[in-house]
């Protein structure tokens, strides 16, 4: 196995840095070094020298892909690729075009705010989805079943816009139940800011989730094992909870183990909505001041994470069945 | 010792397994309901006297040399004193010592290095002058560990390593802080600043062409800093990292190193300011955080390895005299201002204008500021929980947005706004004031088509101004919060005529039913049209007239249904407007290079002098030819020679004539739509005295005094929470698990097993 993994990291490198190198094109089809001087010096009293002054202090002076004037190495060494997107491997972040902070402290700093959000509304999501997908399986061709499918529908339809501004008119500002949006770092006061848009988070995905659960539910409880495990005397607790649950694993953890990493990355729209100084908010900040830094950075790490969830996943196959190796 | 196995629990009195948990899960949930409310901060967090503010924008730079932006000057403004400042109360703005003694009286030299004694002379007699400054003794700055000093009498934290500072989350965290008093000195370290390269500060260009010297300076300290940077380079090779070994091993300029005749330090309490060329308005700079003074040992405290990695710096944590200082500061977050124990003695103002005492403004004259002891604001990027935030009482005051304009305002039969009676209800008040801002519609003068100088050509001008009537934009658009502008010069700024006499003969007319400016009509429009070769809007070839509107705003929704306003207001003229629609990138190109012929602009009184206005059409300042403000590309030498004269004259009533004659050309040559100047309201709730808006300073949050026993009390009663929704939820669920009952009773009846 572990052979594998090694290969599997392997593979990474060339990935992200394929992915590195198209970011890093692609902003700069869209966005000069010249933008970005005027978009942080603004409009007024902008002079050419002036913006000539920020691109040397923030090194976008140099040319991007290639120093044709300079020796090797420095050929590649003096540009902006190697100086601003290279040190990423070593997970040097480098620091923000607008405002000079430090990226890999601001990560630091607010994994924590997103994952007060996202580990709440993944543990209660999976285990509220599951337990009603199977439920829903196991009224399945009945009116329970069409019902809850079509409320399911109807839940999916609604723009997550809507839950967030509906849940704060009513829970909020109606109700007064809780804040209408803010955060506090300490964790005990944090608690009420977190309620609503946890809330919110597991109610705006329980149709998809449900519809999702359902459907690898529905295959499993049709197998012959089940019928076995029936025609033994066996509850249908035991049936569904035991029985068709662990068989289901396999989809089930697809699904939910390639989402882990992701939740430190946060959530876009309800920390913008809410307040919550997450990864999400980050993200949606940098790409609105066109911080070229920020964004290289998330996009960076959304790419490496997304290549340690695939990596994660094959393992938790050898966790829940024996007969899976890896080689 | 008790023996446990002895003692026996009778069964009667032995708690039910599970019971006491269940008890104990209902005591917490209990507690926990008992805790829900919608108030978003602490227990007890606003029986206190501080302010309770929102902000959407966090600011990124707070260094004096570099902020430039209104969100950024709100907070600096508490902490840095320039040495001048502007009366809260009273208008025109009036400029008054902040930290200086008095505002001195320039003095002018000729060429020949002689004293001129004419204490306004004109511009080209005066070779230099010079403006020595005062500061008053006994100003301390804020507590700061810069300023700590260890028994030998150097900086305590001089080569302080990482690991002592690492748990530190602000300079409010060091152990040893210190004060001391303020310097001349440390006000020329900030002129000087303004020139360094990397600081990047955006009034450099305007500056350096007044003050002796800076120009010089910044290229002295750009020098210094190649020098080193190529040194650096040759020692560490070709893998060379600029930025990273700048963080690691700092360049630290000696600011004081060159020779710089801008700024002489007379005394500890003295220095002069000298210009090249007699300029009025630097009393108006000498009023911005650009002149604040900066200590040496901030400057030196913050360029250690150890500040820079711990992100410490003048551009996250500012070292000022003000009545203020940054205790928190979590742009993203949170931006606590706390008030400054160091304060130097600074009263509210014992006069204002005759409407101020019936305001209730100056029930606190005289008394010693500042009377909030902490500012609070939490970062809202969206402005719905931000009012709503508002409407509960947990923000003190709020602008008003278009999407919930009806739910506060409503406009009386005379136009008059007044409070919605939800609003008033809660005894909220409703502030507005004029913007000093200029919005106007701008004609490229360089096309062939709207530009150019000839009478046909401004007659097509003055045609499509008539036809774009901003009274009805701000009907539509903007809930008539706006002043339809006869000129660049809006109210409030020396130079600008109230009332029918200051009305663009050309455009509008004065309106005495209902006291505002209106459009002519556009039967005029139509016979300038005609009169400019295009009848009916068709040109001498019969075709229709087609203009072309560029901008960089296609993804705006606001924008698209101007355009679509502005559109149909031309096509009653008979001209097709089409637009040309491009990124930000290649729009700056067009206007750099000319290549555009109607957009929009606007502009923010930088100062309130006439000057700041006019000089957007003044014509060495042309985009093309220059790249200055002068965006429309206007040349009129009459126009240039007026404004070389005004420019540098005391507010008297030669300089109103000639202001009079500049605007009259203006509005003849019509190189521009003069759309409007915005009405900003405000809405402030009962607890929150003294809040009279300014355009000019943000310094004022010292005068502002809130009453938190009202406030706690207004708070309690609007923010009940309601219950019985969730128990109507509760019951609705559990009868909706009744059919899953009965299914699953009947399935297991049926079932064969």
């Amino acid at each position: 196995m572990l052979a594998y993994l090694i290969r599997r990291v392997a593979y990474a490198v060339p990935i992200l840095f394929g992915v590195n190198l198209l970011i890093f094109l692609l902003f700069f089809f869209v966005q000069s070094p010249d933008d970005m001087a005027e978009t942080f010096l603004g409009e007024k009293r902008v002079t050419e020298e002036m913006k000539e002054n920020w691109k040397r202090e923030h090194g976008y002076h140099l040319p991007r892909l290639l120093n044709t004037v300079e020796p090797f190495p420095a050929v590649f060494t003096q540009t902006i690729f190697w100086q601003k997107s290279v040190p990423l491997f070593a997970f040097r972040f480098g620091k923000s075009d607008m405002d000079g902070s430090r990226i890999g402290a601001e990560l630091k700093r607010r994994i924590p705010y997103s994952l007060c959000l996202t580990v709440p509304i993944f543990c209660i999501s999976l285990l509220l989805y599951l337990f009603f997908a199977m439920i829903v399986a196991f009224y399945r061709a009945t009116y329970l079943d069409t019902w809850a499918l079509v409320v399911c529908v109807i839940l999916m339809s609604i723009s997550s816009m809507f839950y967030i501004l509906g849940g704060q008119y009513l829970v909020a500002i109606h109700l007064k139940l809780a804040p209408v949006s803010g955060f506090d770092r300490n964790l005990l006061y944090a608690v009420k800011f977190l309620v609503l848009p946890v809330l919110i988070g597991i109610v705006a995905n329980i149709g998809s989730g449900v519809r999702y659960y359902r459907t690898i539910f529905l295959e499993e409880i049709n197998k012959d094992y089940i019928r076995t495990a029936r025609a033994k005397g066996l509850g249908e607790g035991t049936v569904l909870f035991k029985h068709a649950l662990k068989n289901a694993m396999f989809p089930i953890l697809t699904n939910v183990v390639v989402s882990i990493p992701f939740l430190i990355m946060g959530m876009l729209l309800l920390e913008n909505f809410f307040g919550i100084p997450g990864l999400g908010s980050y993200t949606i900040d940098a790409i609105h001041k066109q911080d070229f830094a920020v964004v290289r950075a998330m996009v960076f790490l959304g790419s490496f994470l997304y290549v340690a969830g695939l990596i994660l996943v094959d393992v938790s196959y050898t966790l829940v069945d024996p007969r899976v190796r890896l080689t | 010792m008790v023996n446990r196995k002895t003692t026996r629990i009778p069964m009667t009195a032995r708690p039910r397994p599970g019971l006491r948990r269940r008890c104990a899960a209902a005591l917490v949930l209990c507690a926990g309901l008992a805790a829900c409310t919608n108030n978003p901060y602490r227990p007890g967090e606003t029986a206190e006297p501080a302010l309770f503010a929102a902000f959407s924008t966090p600011p990124t730079k707070l260094d004096p040399t570099s902020a430039y932006y209104v969100h950024e000057g709100q907070i600096i403004d508490q902490i840095y004193e320039p040495p001048f400042t502007y009366h809260y109360l009273k208008r025109p703005y009036e400029v008054i010592p902040l930290t200086a003694e008095a505002v001195p009286q320039p003095v002018y030299y000729d060429g020949n290095g002689r004293r001129i004694a004419d204490p306004d002379p004109p511009s080209d007699a005066v070779a230099r002058a010079e403006y020595t400054i005062r500061i008053k003794p006994g100003i301390r700055y804020q507590d700061h560990p810069c300023f700590a000093a260890g028994p030998d009498g150097q900086p305590l934290y001089a080569g302080v390593p990482l690991d002592a500072v690492e748990a530190y989350e602000s300079p409010n965290d060091f152990p040893h802080r210190a004060t001391r008093a303020l310097r001349a000195e440390d006000y020329a370290l900030q002129i000087r600043r303004l020139a360094d390269p990397r600081l990047a500060s955006p009034v450099f260009s305007t500056l350096s062409a007044y003050i002796d010297g800076l120009r010089e300076l910044s290229d002295a300290y750009a020098g210094m800093l190649e020098a080193e940077r190529a040194r650096r380079r040759a020692a560490a090779g070709p893998a060379y990292n600029r930025q990273r070994d700048e963080r690691e091993n700092p360049i630290r300029l000696d600011y004081f190193a060159p020779d710089f005749p801008g700024v002489t330090v007379h005394d500890a309490l003295t220095f002069t300011l000298a210009l090249k060329r007699k300029y009025p308005q630097i009393r108006y700079w000498l009023c911005m955080h650009f002149f604040a003074p900066v200590p040496p040992e901030a400057v030196a405290f913050y360029t250690q390895p150890a500040m820079i990695e711990k992100q410490f710096s003048l551009n996250r944590w500012p070292v000022g005299t003000g009545p203020y200082f940054l205790k928190i500061f979590r742009p993203n977050e949170t931006i606590v201002l706390e008030r400054n124990p160091n304060y130097h003695p600074d009263a509210y103002p014992a006069d204002g204008m005759p409407e101020d005492r019936a305001a209730g403004l100056l029930d606190d004259a005289g008394r010693r500021v500042p009377f909030i002891h902490r500012q609070v604001m939490h970062l809202e990027k969206e402005a719905v929980p931000a009012w709503n935030k508002f409407l509960q009482g947990y923000l003190d005051a709020s602008g008003v947005s278009v999407d919930v304009f009806d739910q506060a305002i409503q406009i009386q039969m005379t136009g008059e706004p007044t409070l919605s009676p939800s609003m008033e209800s809660k005894g909220i008040r409703l502030i507005t004031d004029i913007d000093t801002t200029l919005w106007y519609t701008a004609f490229n003068m360089l096309d062939d088509v709207v530009g150019g100088y000839a009478p046909e050509q401004r007659k097509l001008r003055r045609a499509v101004s008539i036809a774009l009537d901003y009274n009805e934009f701000l009907d539509i658009f903007l809930n008539g919060r706006g002043v339809l502008a006869q000129g660049p010069l809006p109210p409030g700024i020396f130079g600008h005529r109230p009332g029918p006499e200051g009305t663009n003969p050309y455009v509008d007319t004065w309106d005495p039913v209902r006291e505002r400016h209106a459009r002519r009509p556009l039967s005029e429009a139509r016979r300038l049209m005609a009169e400019a070769g295009y009848p009916e809007g068709r040109t001498p070839g019969g075709e229709p007239l087609t203009l072309y509107y560029d901008h960089a705003q296609g993804g705006d929704t606001f924008f698209r249904s101007y355009f679509e306003w502005v559109r149909g207001r031309l096509d009653t003229l008979g001209i097709r407007l089409r637009e040309r629609a491009t990124d930000l990138s290649r729009y700056r190109q067009k206007r750099d290079q000319g290549n555009w012929q109607i957009s929009s602009g606007g502009w923010l009184a930088d100062y309130p002098d006439p000057e700041n206005f006019l000089f957007l059409f003044y014509g060495p300042n042309g985009k093309v030819a220059h790249g200055g403000p002068n965006m429309v590309n206007y040349v009129n030498p009459e126009y240039d020679a007026l404004f070389e004269r005004m420019e540098s004259m005391r507010n008297t009533p030669e300089r109103q004539a000639l202001i009079d004659a500049m605007l009259d050309i203006l509005r003849r040559d019509a190189p521009a739509v003069w759309q409007y100047h915005p009405v900003s309201y405000i809405l402030a709730h009962p607890w929150l005295h003294n809040v009279k808006p300014h355009n000019m300073s943000y310094n004022t949050i010292k005068y502002r005094r809130v009453d938190p026993d009202l406030r706690v009390r207004q708070q309690r009663a609007w923010n009940r929470p309601v219950w019985w929704p969730l128990a109507a939820l509760a019951a609705l669920l559990v009868l909706s698990t009744v059919p899953a009952a009965v299914t699953l009773y009947r399935r297991n009846r049926c079932s064969p097993t």
